[in-house]
């Protein structure tokens, strides 16, 4: 039976239709129970997952160059194929004491509504999907980690939220601390 | 497929470019015929005028974008009725104008993509407009001034777009029927500035990449020289093979016969069978290694001459590149650049604006010298030339009154002159206003304890124009609802100074001013001296080098528990870069002495800042010279203290680039230190000095040596420039000195300093030749061209220069 002969015959093209959309269905369906994809790294103690949506890539972290003044979660400047990318630690950011890179760690380019940093981490661990039982993770009452941790899965892996990058707190602007100078100057 | 609603999103860009040309137009006309009220070709531009309005109006419709089209309608009625000679144009009617059109670029910057845009607080406006035409004549001029002035700072924010025709302030010109060469208008393309912003960056890559490739080219010329030993060794060995080779056949025999008796040896060439008991070469052995050696030195040889061609490829290659790749930047770079008429344009209605509120009278005189600059630079300028205006308007310019009684023209005069230099825009404001009362200055400087009564006597102008860049500092008593408003002229300054450019003040009293800004055409390359700092490495944008200066110990003296060193007989502060730049760092630097008294050792410092705020920041090692690609820093640094930007090195790894107006913030605080000792005997100061160099590092340093110390200074490439450019200054104001170096293109220093005194006009002029040549017979050979002095280039030795130029000047 051809498949336009189906198609001119009204109740049989319904029966496909209704199909079609059944199966399309249960395709949302199915990720939803699986969760997204996510890329999992070890950092210091602790296991943590971005979704693979905003990791753009995974290499290692080589020759970083440090800047003085910045808060103890940059890392420093690297070259990534000649665009200048920011290397931090998350885990000033999570109240977790950093520890200073080492040679063989990795860096995971990280993009969120087109802002980019590098994410570092001592081994990428795997990608799989994720399990979607989400439970409220302890930093997240902590108020600071909480943009950043989505919740922590049943194999205590920290979901981090890429969505932190687009957070206002994150960014470094000295700017504020010369303008005080000029403020407080006497007239 | 495109939706409706990205089919409207399109049109509503098209229309934000087109209204922001619309409004511009609209007013530049109406400036102008509010200027010249008979204009010879009034009814022109009248008509012209109307047109604007018109056309704003059918954009604004086509976008839906209704608000701003009942406001460009009330407009056009208006203008309607001035052409028909039913109403006057006056300034009572221009303002609503003006007002409509701000209120259009308040609109449009917010409200545009929403269906319905808030009219509400333009019905004043609206009303007033359609009053003009139908209604009693306006009996409030001011009615929306807090409206209106709430919208001048927002008049240079549209969409950003480089325009490449400059449509608006042709508009004057064509009308005039000037610029005749316009008139084949040549082809144009609108452009997204993000795009040519990318094309940047991409071309920024690419340089990095060819630096990258010119090292590729070094290090296999490198390996190329790698055999050389061994073309050396070969020499030596090859008649010794050749001999043995030779040799052999009679040895031949003797080692057949004992090769034979030893069984194991037989069939094999095998050298370690071949080795006698006693240690003994065999024969075939000895013919083994020979055979090996002269395979070995073809193969060596073969290699030799393939690197040799490599090398040959690839300095091609990469000369090639580095020639494509830089001329692409340029042209790149120059997609960026616009014409610095766009930034003078919007100042006269600002300006226009400004004094109303002020009660005072002021024309602005608008010179752009046809000039040209990169997008960021004249970005960056834009709140300086706007905060300058308003400084002129309010502290410069008098009121009316006070003007006629001083034998002034009531109307005041700001001036704008821009023109280019080199690589460099300089700008120029000229007011003539009141001018800068030194007195008050002084005293002003007493009272906020920034030098004692004594060195306030002694300080010389400069030094007190100097501080009304400082901080916090006005000589107006009164802060007035324009300028003032706690922040002066150290925002200029500042900003300046972060694009590596100067700002500097003349003035005579009851005259005027004059602002003269030198900045830099485009702020993403630039030279840069790589510095060691620690165990870091730094780059300094080599604008920022005043000098460089060698430290030794017995230099260093403490005054008020800080490390000081006297230059030019004058206390400037030793700041140790690597103890500032380290984290925890406290804002007082911590007092520095030569550890261990023994040390003996000299120290590199670089000496940065103006006038009496200058440090010397002592660094381990200057590295070298370097051209850079200056790349912003990335997200989410937006600005991190001590660092303006990064720049990616040959080998591929970042390098920070240092903020010098940071630094000089951070060892001096926002004030000036506190100066004990005034120069006694200043050196002679406005002497001309003509600098003629091909290293574009040394001429700059030198430049900013001499300019240091009080000189002016003209730069000249090579010999042949100078020669061109000494004709110039012959005919326009003199020459004290030529600096010139030996080695250079076209025309060398020896040759040049013959051919300036063949000019009867230099027969007297005091020539300084710097070289790096140092034997009795280059000395000679200078002093025989007509060399007054001859100073040799010793690793940044800088005050024998000043001494032996102060002795012939």
């Amino acid at each position: 039976m051809s498949l336009q002969h189906l198609y001119n015959d009204p109740a049989a093209r319904r029966v496909l239709e209704e199909r079609a959309q059944e199966l399309a269905r249960r395709e949302q369906q199915d990720t939803t129970i699986l969760g997204e994809e996510i890329v999992v790294f070890q950092l210091g103690q602790a296991r943590y997952a971005l979704p693979t949506s905003a990791v753009t890539e995974v290499h290692p972290l080589g020759h970083w160059t440090p800047l003085p003044a910045t808060p103890p979660w940059v890392i420093g400047l690297v070259n990534v194929r000649g665009h200048i990318l920011c290397a931090i630690d998350i885990r000033p950011l999570l109240d977790v004491p950093p520890s200073p890179p080492r040679p063989q760690s990795t860096l995971i380019r990280v993009n969120a509504n087109g802002l980019e940093v590098g994410i570092m981490a001592d081994t990428v661990v795997e990608v799989r999907y994720s399990t979607g039982d989400i439970t409220p993770a302890f930093s997240t009452a902590q108020g600071r980690g909480g943009a950043w941790v989505k919740g922590i899965d049943s194999q205590l892996t920290l979901m981090l939220d890429p969505a932190m990058l687009t957070d206002s707190g994150l960014i470094v602007d000295d700017s504020a601390a010369t303008s005080y100078l000029v403020e407080k100057e006497p007239c | 497929m495109l939706t409706d609603q990205d089919i409207m999103a399109q049109v509503q860009a098209v229309f934000c470019e087109e209204q922001a040309e619309h409004r511009r137009a609209a007013v530049e006309l109406l400036l102008e015929l509010e200027r010249v009220p008979d204009h010879p070709q009034r009814q022109q531009m009248l008509d012209h005028l109307f047109r604007e309005a018109h056309s704003l109006k059918g954009s604004a419709r086509a976008a839906q974008q209704m608000a701003i089209e009942q406001l460009a309608h009330r407009v056009e009625d208006v203008l309607s009725a001035v052409r028909a000679g039913r109403v006057a144009l006056s300034a009572d009617l221009c303002d609503p104008i003006y007002a409509a059109m701000d209120a259009i670029g308040v609109l449009v910057e917010r409200e545009l993509g929403q269906d319905a845009a808030n009219l509400a607080p333009y019905q004043a406006l609206l009303d007033h407009l359609m009053q003009i035409v139908e209604g009693p004549p306006p009996q409030l001029t001011a009615m929306y001034p807090s409206n209106h002035a709430a919208h001048v700072s927002m008049i240079p924010t549209e969409e950003p777009v480089a325009e490449v025709p400059v449509p608006a302030s042709n508009v004057l010109a064509e009308l005039n029927g000037a610029r005749p060469h316009m008139s084949p208008a040549p082809e144009t393309v609108r452009l997204s500035t993000t795009l040519l912003d990318r094309l940047l960056s991409e071309t920024g890559e690419l340089l990095t990449c060819s630096g990258r490739a010119y090292q590729r080219e070094r290090d296999t010329q490198a390996l190329a020289n790698v055999p050389a030993p061994w073309r050396r060794t070969w020499r030596q060995v090859s008649p010794v093979l050749a001999k043995l080779q030779t040799a052999m056949p009679v040895l031949d025999p003797t080692v057949h016969h004992m090769a034979r008796q030893s069984p194991s040896a037989r069939g094999t060439t095998s050298l370690h069978s071949s080795v006698m008991p006693d240690g003994v070469l065999s024969e075939r052995a000895v013919l083994t290694l020979v055979k090996a050696l002269t395979q070995a030195n073809t193969i060596i040889s073969d290699m030799e001459q393939r690197f040799v061609q490599l090398v040959r490829h690839t300095a091609e290659d990469s000369s090639r590149l580095a020639a494509v790749t830089d001329r692409l930047h340029d042209q790149v770079r120059r997609t960026r650049m616009l014409p610095v008429a766009t930034l003078f344009s919007p100042l006269r209605l600002q300006l226009r604006e400004l004094a109303r509120v002020a009660g005072k009278q002021a024309e602005l005189d608008l010179d752009d010298g046809e000039a040209e600059a990169d997008r960021q630079v004249l970005d960056q300028l834009r709140e300086v030339l706007l905060h300058l205006v308003r400084n002129a308007l309010d502290h410069g310019i008098e009121p009316p009154e006070t003007r006629s009684a001083a034998g002034k023209p009531a109307i005041g005069r700001i001036a704008l002159q821009a023109c280019v230099s080199g690589d460099h825009l300089v700008l120029m404001m000229t007011d003539d206003g009141a001018g800068i009362d030194l007195e008050r200055v002084r005293q002003r400087a007493v009272a906020s304890g920034l030098i004692d009564e004594a060195s306030a006597e002694r300080s010389t102008e400069a030094e007190l124009y100097d501080f009304v860049f400082l901080p916090g500092f006005s000589t107006k008593g009164a802060v007035s609802a324009l300028s003032g408003r706690g922040v002066g002229l150290d925002v200029v300054r500042t900003q300046i100074e972060r694009m590596h450019g100067r700002v500097t003040l003349q003035s005579i009293s009851g005259s005027g001013c004059v602002f003269t800004i030198t900045v830099p055409l485009s702020l993403t390359s630039t030279q840069g001296l790589l510095l060691e700092v620690g165990q870091s490495r730094y780059v300094l944008p080599i604008d920022a080098v005043q000098r460089i200066l060698t430290v030794a110990p017995r230099d260093v003296q403490m005054v008020e528990g800080r490390a000081v060193m006297m230059l030019d007989h004058r206390p400037v502060l030793l700041v140790p870069l690597a103890d500032l730049l380290a984290p925890g760092h406290q804002p007082m630097p911590a007092p520095l002495l030569p550890r261990g008294a023994a040390t003996t050792s000299q120290q590199l410092a670089l000496l940065i800042g103006n006038g009496d705020r200058q440090i010397a920041c002592m660094v381990g090692a200057v590295l070298g010279e370097q051209s850079l690609i200056v790349q912003r820093l990335p997200f989410p640094l937006q600005h991190v203290r001590f660092i303006a930007g990064a720049t990616i090195m040959a080998d591929g790894n970042v390098v920070p680039i240092l903020d010098s107006v940071d630094i000089l913030r951070a060892a001096l605080g926002s004030r000036s230190v506190g100066i004990t000792q005034v120069a006694a005997e200043a050196p002679a100061r406005h002497a001309t000095i003509l600098v003629a160099d091909d290293s574009i590092t040394t001429r700059t340093l030198e430049r900013n040596i001499l300019e240091s110390v009080g000189y002016r200074v003209r730069l000249a490439t090579n010999g042949e420039e100078a020669y061109t450019i000494l004709q110039e200054m012959l005919d326009d104001g003199g020459c004290d000195l030529l600096l010139s170096d030996v080695d250079m293109p076209h025309l060398n220093g020896f040759d040049l300093v013959r051919r300036v005194r063949e000019d009867a006009r230099c027969l007297h002029l005091p020539v300084v030749l710097v070289t790096s040549l140092d034997t009795a017979e280059d000395r000679e050979r200078g002093i025989a061209a007509g060399a007054d002095a001859y100073i040799v280039k010793r690793t940044f030795d800088q005050q024998t220069l000043l001494d032996t130029i102060a002795r012939l000047v």
